[in-house]
Formats: C-alpha cells, structure tokens, sequence
C-alpha cells in the first residue's frame, strides 16, 4: 500500500515536472512563425477531404512559393470565434460552408478578401466579399442498390417526398440547409422562385413525410445507412456518396434537383500570414488546382475554366454537365447568411414538436 | 439467482465489444454484421496514416498523466469534504463538480479564453491541464463515497493493538479507499482518452488525439478503420489493468 | 464516540492520536486540500466562467434578459430541457437498478476470481471509446442489426422492429456507457460495509431480507449518491449518443448549445449554459440535505 502512495507521489511530480518544462518552453504554433514571411497556418476538414488538398494544392504551393503549410484538422466555427474574441487567432486561411462565411463575414469575423491578389475569376455567386468559394457539393437524391435501381428510385423531390408511390424509410439531414429547398422544390416551387425560402411551405411538405425520416448528422452517415439497408433512400452528399459507391458500398445517386452547396475559404480576423493566406487562395483556385482536387475527390468546382479541364466522365460524375446543372440549383448564400440562425431554430423546433 | 441476473448483464455488457472488433477484420467498407469476409486492409489504412498512430500513442500518455493529477486533486478535494469542518461544504462541492456539468463545448470556449494568453495551447501540458480538470469531479465523487465508509475508530483500534498513528493509516484506512482510488483513476483515463470537444479547442495542429481524428473522420468516411483503433485502445488499457492486477497480487 | 473526542483536547500529538483525526486538525495541511482543489478549479475554469456568466445577460444594448426569457418561454428550449432532465433521470434509475445486483454479488462473492471476473466483465466495454460504442450499438440494432436477427430467429417476432433513431436507442446506449461509473461507485463503497455487520444482523435474528434493508441498503447511500451523482450529471452532458443513434425528439441540450456556438450565438449558449448548471446545483443541494450527514466524518 505504501508503493502506491510512493508511485502516485512520483507520478504527480513527474506531471508537475513535465508541466512546467513544456510551459517554459513555449508551446509551438504561436511562437515560430507568426508574421515571419514563410508560414502558413491551413485549415480544413480532414479525412479524405484533406488528404486530395494536400496533394493537389498544399504540395505544390509549398514548392512553387517555398511558404511552408502547417495543415491543421478540422475546420471548427466555434473554434475560429473563439480565436477571434480573443485576440488569439492561429490559423491564417480555412475552409467553411461559404453561407457561414459569408454570416462570419457579416458578423466581423473575417478578413475580407484581397481580391488584388486573388485575381482568379470563379462564378459570381462564388466570389464573395469574405468568402472565395472553393468546391462544391451537392445534396442529392441517393438509393440503396440492392434494393432499387434509377427506374425505381425516386428521381426528383417530388417522388422523394411521395411515401405512396416511393414508400420506405428515408435519411435526412438534421439541419435546414437545402433540406428545406428540397422539400419546396418537391411542394412543385420553382427553382427561381426558391428564394426568399417560403418556410411554412417547406415546413408543411415536410411534416408529410416526417414518420418515414430517419436524421443523419454526420456527411458519412447516409452511405452506412443505405448499405446496411436501414433506409432506402436519403437526401446525401454527392461527394460521400461517390466515394462510397467507389469503394464498394451498394449505393448510387442522382444528381436531378441537386442543391449545390458552395465550401470556400475565409481569412479570420487578425490571421498573423494574412497576406499568404491571400497567396494561397488565389493559387488553389487557379484552374489547374481545382481540376487536380477534383480529380482526387468528388467534389465539383466553382471555377469554369476548372470544369472546362474535365472530360465528360468526370463532369458527370460531378454533377457538373451542362444537363445536369439546367436541373439543379445554388444554394443561396446570402439568404442564409442572413436568416442561419432563425430558421435553424425554427427547425429544430419542428424537429422537437 | 444473482448469479444468473449478473451473468446476463455481462453479456449485454460486452455485446458491443464482441460486435465490434471482428468488424476491424471486414473486407466491407461499412459495419456489418456478422461479418463475412475478412481483410487486413483496415489495419494498413490505420498504420499508414501517421495520424492515427501517433494519436494513440499521445491519446494514452495524456490520459496517464492526466489521471494521476486528476486523481491527487480530486481525492484532496474529497479528503477536505470529508474529514474538515468548513462552512459552505455544499458549495465547495458544487465547485468541485463544476467541470463535469458545464457543458463541455462551454468549457472548451471557456478553456481557450484561458490558454491561449498563456500559450498553453497546442502544447500537452495544455491538454493534461484541461484533461484533469475534466477528471477532477469524478474522483472527487468516487473517493468521497470511499470516505464515508472509513470509520476512524478501526484506526484507533489498529493502534491500539501496537500500530503507529501512519501505519494505522496505510494499513487500515487507505485499503478501504484502494477500490475508490482505482475507480477514481480510471474514470479521469477514459475520460480523457474518450474527450474530444474540450481537445479540439486546446489542442492545435501538433496535438491531435485519437478521438480527434476519429471524431472528424466521421465527417467524411465512417470506416473500419475505427474499429481497428477501438481494438488497439482495448489491447492497451486491458493490458495495463491486467499488469496493475499481476503487480498487485504479487505484493500481497 | 465523544468521550474520545474530548480526551483528546489538549494535545493533538499526543501518542495514540490516529493520524486522520490529526489531518483535520493541522491548520496548514487542512487548508491545503480545501485550497488546492479549489484554486484549480477557479483558475482554469471559474475566472472565464464569470465572462460566460456576463454573456448571457449581455445583449446588442448592454444588460438583457432576453436570452433567459427566451429559454424560459419558448417551447424548443423547454421541451429540450424536459427531454434533457427525462432521459438522465431514465439513465440514472437504469443504471442504479441494473448495477446495484451485480456489485452486491461481486463484493459477497466467497471467491475472490468471482469479484475479478464480475468487475472485468462490466468494465471491459468501458475501455472502448465511447464513439465505438456507440457504433457497436448502431450495429445491435439495426433493422438488419442483432438484436433483429436474434428475435426473429428465436421466432419472437417476424418482421424486423425499428429499433434505432429512437428514445428506446439512446437511452439503452447511454445506460450501457454509463454503467460502468455507477458500478464501481457502488463496488467502492460496499466494499468498505463490514460484511460482519450483516452476520451480526443474522445473528440477532433478522431474516437476510430484513438484514439487507436495514443494514447494508443504508450503508451503501454513499455509493448510491455519488454513482447517481455522475451519471445523471454525465448524461444531461450527452450530444453524440442523442446525435448518432436519436430520432427527431431527442435532441438534447448540448446539441442546441453547440449549435448555437457555431452560429455567434453564444450568448444564448451561455445563458443554456448557466440553467443547466443552476439546476445540478439546485438538485445538489437537496439532496445534500437528504445525504449530506454521510460526509461527515464518522466519530
């Protein structure tokens, strides 16, 4: 009994020890290399995600620029608005859903962005004056191939909102953004009349199929519920469907009234590399990056010269052809910018109610 | 009868366990079970990425460090409820277990406010700091009821029969608690190998813990490779309770 | 029990003064292991949590109580609240009830490899992250899961039942991870009940049922409280069992209070915040008075 007293004395003082030896010797990311001129603090979501980042931009740009990239994991709002506050910020350029940035942007979270030094032009609805936007990815319709093949699958909104015709248990996403515009598109709204979001409509058209819902939080989580076949069809990402189906799993999707989802990157406040994060934004949405990340991942871009790089095989796969995108739509960034935080209430309340 | 009715918990008890490891060992690339075809593949994919292993091994130091310090604070904490005369105990409890109610998200932010001045994030001392104080309410609870049954009467009996006031101390008093002590130290280590919102605000880009990475890569591809990490955090806590237990039987 | 205190008035190092009699008394060793503790606690936690405090009663125009209003008043907040509160009640009485039988055995047990091998099995899971857990429950039940595949092969029912995305999943996950805390509170302090005194109990003629209830029951209030303590306090902290394996209904408070923290709402993240922490003290406090006398020393 004595030995155990013995050995927690010695192990408090070696904690102790290693303690103040860490704190005295300073703790890494803000001590070298804030301000100098070659570092860069970049944050993405991880995973595969950033593994095809790190390849098809972070790489090369540490060799054409000798800047040297720190890679930090994952993208984190309530991390970033922390730093801020505090004056702390560590991290130079990050990727985010460009609707929260553009909110970030608003609320005076960001750097604006130096668009003398991002002279790259990407689509309009991408170039934002917080945000430039990056990828794309698509909420869309995805089904269970053991099950159900194209034909008998629903393919639009509507047939997704009709348990009659399409019954079985459907994986949603349990959060407003472009489930709401889907449940409008399925109500029969038009795509140009989506916005400003009629949300007792949406709410409506949603309660008619709310017992067949099952709620996803997690991107990867739809592709796990149609394999193992506990929902027939869900509302998913296009580019974690994508993979899956690449790597095995039974599922398959289209594209038909995707809504597209624009990720780009933000500057936060008081970035101590403000202006290579400037540098990098311009160099990863240069057209050949974008295709090379593309390529990787699937995830579409928002630069049309990048899409122009592609060949038909891959447009498709990314929801990019011409055909496609005459069926599906942006999602509004300003529109969300401005009403987040409502209609997300609104919605958990439906959610609970 | 009991024996039964236990027998029956431990088996809904390891379920998952028993659900779990041999999807480490599927060639699917989602769960499914029973599992029918077996790969390695899981395990490539865990060892070629750097991050999962060097997570693990970070992962296990900062919950050891942090138990013990968890433990020695909390058991302090549970000491002066117990055995000291103080107004406002109910407060000073409320204090104590402070850290394990506020939520932890909240705690993160609160954290970072706290840290990041003194640069103590992306830094392990950082992340033991915050691992311990997320610990100390545990073992405060748990020794405390280890206290309640100590009864200082068999310390004076003990001395009564010849023993030293300390002797009577380690001898009598401290083997009630030992159950109470190891309890205490492992909820403060799963606590910590298991925590990942407080991490993610303290910790930075050369600190990342296992949970971590398991934790974001469920953004983007829910895989075995999970599995593969859960079966290696088993190996290695069971394998230190095993050591504590032959350590232990060897010494009595 | 007084006559000893008072013998021992005068001189509190005289020969024969057990030494946790003398811990309590030093002045400089006492103050240690209230201050230290608590010093802790209100440097790394307490000193920003009075900026958390100010939050959320700060608004757009200074000084508000608009954000307690709103969570006082609109349903969302309440129902989550109530659903929050509801499912750690839940949890707490499940793992009570189901740990309390197994750790009276593992401590009565004539041999010792009985007690090593009840301890080992509950905590074995408890060494997985919880994040697998979790998915190992997603695995039992699903519709194609286990659980499914066991009822119906044992011909109980035909179709399978959907037992994930609901209460029923959230709250068997978290019973199952939070066993193991209310286990070994009760393990540790019913190790410390004289076995003796339940022989004695006997001897005096009581029935083993009434020994139980009137002996080792109130001897193990300590375990019962501080193991009901954790895990109703762990549980209203719970947001992935509810995300992962929850349906629309079982959104729990710290889901909203990260929400809400992504979005710059952290005032009302803050004032969430704030009312869970009021209510634990709240529930504390009486039960402090109910139990509060166990924590003082033994004389």
């Amino acid at each position: 009994m004595r030995k155990y007293r013995r050995i927690l004395a010695a192990a408090t003082a070696v904690a102790m020890t290693a303690a103040l030896a860490g704190c005295s010797g300073g703790s890494g990311s803000s001590g070298s290399g804030s301000g100098s001129a070659g570092e860069l603090v970049f944050v993405d979501w991880g995973g595969t995600n950033t593994d095809a980042r790190i390849d098809a931009i972070v790489k090369p740009f540490e060799e054409e620029t000798g800047i040297h990239v720190t890679v930090v994991t994952p993208s984190d709002y309530a991390k970033l608005i922390s730093m801020v506050e505090n004056n702390t910020t560590e991290w130079d350029v990050m990727n985010c859903d460009a609707y929260w940035g553009v909110y970030a942007g608003e609320e005076g979270y960001l750097e604006p962005m130096d668009y003398d030094v991002i002279t790259t032009k990407i689509d309009d609805a991408a170039q934002l004056e917080y945000v430039m936007g990056a990828e794309i990815y698509t909420s869309v319709i995805a089904y269970n191939t053991d099950k159900y093949t194209a034909d008998t699958a629903p393919s639009n909104w509507e047939q997704f909102f009709d348990t009659t015709n399409y019954p079985g248990k459907r994986a949603v996403w349990k959060y407003p953004v472009t489930v709401l515009e889907a449940a409008l598109m399925a109500d029969g709204v038009s795509k140009d009349e989506l916005y400003p979001l009629d949300l007792d409509r949406a709410f409506a058209k949603l309660d008619t199929i709310k017992d067949s819902i099952i709620w996803w939080t997690k991107g990867a989580e739809p592709s796990q519920m149609l394999s193992t076949g506990e929902a027939d069809y869900a509302l998913a990402w296009s580019g974690r469907i994508a993979t899956a189906k690449d790597e095995g799993s039974p599922v398959a999707m289209t594209y038909d009234g995707g809504i597209m989802i624009t990720a780009g990157w933000v500057v936060p406040k008081n970035a101590p590399n403000r202006e290579n994060a400037m540098k990098f934004i311009e160099y990863a949405s240069e057209a050949n990056q974008q295709y090379e990340f593309s390529k990787r991942i699937p995830y579409g871009s928002t630069n049309p010269e990048a899409v122009a790089l592609m060949d038909d095989d891959l447009k498709v796969a990314l929801g990019q052809s011409d055909d496609q995108l005459s069926t599906e739509i942006y999602l509004d960034n300003t529109y969300w910018a401005e009403h987040l935080s409502e209609v997300e209430e609104r919605f958990n309340a439906w959610l609970v109610g | 009868m009991l024996y039964v009715y236990t027998i029956v918990l431990i088996i809904v008890m390891i379920l998952p366990a028993v659900v779990i490891i041999p999807q480490a060992f599927t060639s699917l690339n989602y769960f499914k079970f029973p599992v029918e075809d077996t790969s390695f593949k899981w395990f490539e994919k865990f060892f070629d990425n750097e991050q999962w292993v060097v997570g693990l091994g970070r992962s296990m130091m900062i919950a050891v460090l942090a138990a013990v310090l968890a433990t020695v604070i909390g058991t302090m904490g549970a000491l002066a409820m117990n055995k000291i005369n103080f107004k406002g105990k109910s407060v000073f409890m409320s204090i104590m277990i402070a850290p394990m109610v506020v939520p932890v998200v909240v705690v993160g932010a609160a954290l970072y406010t706290t840290f990041a001045p003194i640069g103590l994030t992306n830094s392990i001392p950082g992340l033991v700091f915050a691992h311990t104080l997320l610990g100390i309410p545990m073992v405060f609870v748990t020794m405390l009821s280890g206290f309640a049954n100590v009864n200082e009467n068999l310390e004076l009996a003990a001395m009564s029969m010849g023993s030293s006031p300390v002797g009577a101390f380690f001898k009598v008093t401290l083997p009630t608690v030992k159950t109470s002590l190891v309890s205490s130290i492992l909820f403060a280590f799963v606590t910590s190998l298991d925590e990942v919102v407080v991490t993610t605000f303290v910790s930075g880009a050369n600190t990342k813990t296992l949970t971590m990475v398991m934790w974001e890569n469920m953004r983007t591809n829910i895989d075995p490779t999970l599995a593969v990490a859960a079966l290696f955090m088993i190996i290695l806590t069971l394998g230190m309770y095993i050591v504590k237990e032959v350590v232990e039987a060897r010494s009595k | 029990m007084e006559a000893n205190r008072t013998s021992f008035n005068g001189d509190i190092n005289a020969k024969g003064v057990p030494l946790s009699h003398r811990i309590s008394k030093l002045s400089g060793l006492k103050w240690a292991t209230v201050a230290i503790p608590l010093l802790y606690i209100i440097l790394t936690l307490v000193v920003s949590g009075f900026g958390i405090i100010k939050k959320s009663f700060t608004g757009a125009d200074g000084f508000t109580l608009d954000y307690y209003i709103k969570i006082f008043t609109e349903p969302l907040y309440l129902k989550v609240l109530l659903n929050t509160l509801l499912t750690g009640v839940i949890v707490t009485a499940a793992c009570l009830l189901l740990a309390y039988p197994a750790a009276y055995l593992s401590v009565r047990a004539k041999k010792p490899i009985v007690r090593r091998l009840i301890t080992g099995g509950i905590m074995i899971p408890y060494w997985m992250s919880m994040l697998v857990r979790i998915f190992a429950w997603q695995i039992i039940l699903q519709s194609n899961g286990v659980l499914n595949q066991l009822l119906m092969f044992l011909h109980i029912t035909e179709e399978p039942i959907q037992f994930l995305y609901t209460t029923g999943a959230v709250c068997v996950s978290m019973t199952h991870i939070l066993l193991p805390y209310m286990f070994l509170s009760l393990q540790s302090n019913m190790e410390g009940i004289d076995a003796n005194l339940s022989t004695a109990a006997a001897v005096m003629g009581a029935r083993p049922a009434r020994g139980f209830v009137d002996v080792f029951l109130p001897l193990s209030v300590p375990g019962i409280f501080s193991g009901s303590l954790m895990v109703f306090v762990l549980s209203l902290g719970f947001y992935i069992a509810p995300a992962l394996l929850g349906g629309a209904d079982n959104m729990m408070m710290s889901n909203l209070i990260e929400e809400n923290m992504n979005n710059f709402n952290s005032n009302l993240a803050a004032a969430m915040s704030l009312e869970l922490l009021v209510i634990v003290f709240v529930i504390l406090g009486i039960a402090f008075k109910f139990v509060g006398n166990i924590f003082v020393p033994k004389k």
